[in-house]
């Protein structure tokens, strides 16, 4: 059973990220390197594809806080 | 777009100058060229002026971060304004490093023109509408600092790789909020209407296209792309992004005050 999270819910995408790599600055990974942190979530599915600026932003909101 | 020129002229390239001379760059308290200092001062003054500001006066901060509509909004912005004070610092560290001694007096009694996009930014309360300043005003200055990041003022080159990657940071944060402003909160209308105050001002905010010193910067070593050249690179890049969150990005050159 695995939960659906969409590209547009960058918020929620975050947490989920956060919570599954507590050590890891994102500031440091390149656009493939977070692409392959969100495929290999487990339990979350992912749907949708990023679009221009969605991995800057999902960088920025994991790196400035909960 | 209009044909405007992008590559500098003839016998001008970056550090042409300073190859001129034998000279690779200078450190501070080091004698510089008079023509040289004046134009590093000036680098630094434009900059100072913004954000050293906020070393001497922190309620310039207190609409910004009490425009965000949530603690975690708040909480967000007053890491980003804990950078902005940072970088304010340092400004005011090398511009002493200049000769120039900025005080809170300077900032309360400046008559220095000012570019016209600073002096509203303080002023901006709607979160929608920040969300787009950080949007384009730091993404724009994303693109100043990393053209600085060799510059051949050592310790302003040092300061512009580390202030280009934080702006990286805050220009992403400012999209991040600008999609969450649109998305969530149905500020679809208010974001085009600020995109269309804020697009022209950003833009004007690289500089002329025909302005003669951007050449001496260039021959300097000091900056190495010209400001028209820089503004098409900020165009290609931003655009997209503000398509993606449903806005249409004005004319290039509606509303320009400096072509």
């Amino acid at each position: 059973m695995s939960t659906t999270i969409r590209w547009t819910d960058l918020e929620e995408l975050v947490d989920v990220l956060r919570a599954a790599h507590p050590r890891v600055d994102p500031r440091a990974l390149d656009d493939g390197e977070l692409g392959a942190l969100v495929a290999g979530l487990d339990g979350i599915e992912v749907s949708g594809a990023p679009g221009p600026g969605d991995f800057e932003a999902l960088r920025a909101l994991w790196h400035w806080g909960a | 777009m209009t044909a405007t020129q992008i590559a500098p002229p003839d016998g001008v390239w970056f550090g042409s100058e300073l190859e001129a001379r034998g000279v690779s760059g200078y450190d501070e308290g080091e004698e510089l060229p008079d023509e040289y200092r004046e134009l590093i001062t000036q680098v630094v003054m434009v900059q100072a002026d913004l954000e050293s500001e906020l070393v001497f006066d922190s309620s310039l901060l207190r609409h910004n971060i009490l425009a965000a509509p949530d603690p975690r909004g708040r909480m967000r912005m007053a890491k980003f304004f804990a950078e902005e004070v940072r970088h304010g610092y340092t400004f005011w560290r090398i511009a002493k490093g200049l000769g120039v001694e900025l005080t809170g007096r300077y900032f309360r009694e400046a008559k220095r023109k000012r570019q016209e996009a600073f002096d509203h930014i303080g002023a901006v309360s709607d979160w929608t509408e920040l969300a787009i300043v950080n949007t384009l005003t730091d993404r724009m200055g994303v693109f100043v600092f990393k053209d600085m990041q060799d510059c051949s003022y050592r310790p302003w080159a040092q300061v512009s790789l580390e202030v280009a990657r934080d702006e990286v940071g805050h220009t992403a944060l400012g999209y991040a909020n600008l999609r969450e402003s649109i998305e969530k909160r149905g500020r679809l209308e208010a974001a085009q209407r600020y995109l269309e105050k804020w697009y022209p001002m950003t833009l004007d905010m690289f500089g002329r296209s025909d302005s003669t010193r951007q050449w001496r910067y260039v021959a300097w070593g000091i900056k190495r792309s010209g400001n028209e050249e820089l503004r098409r690179r900020f165009v290609e890049e931003v655009d997209p992004l503000l398509r993606q969150a449903g806005l249409e990005p004005p004319d290039y050159l509606f509303n320009r005050h400096f072509l």
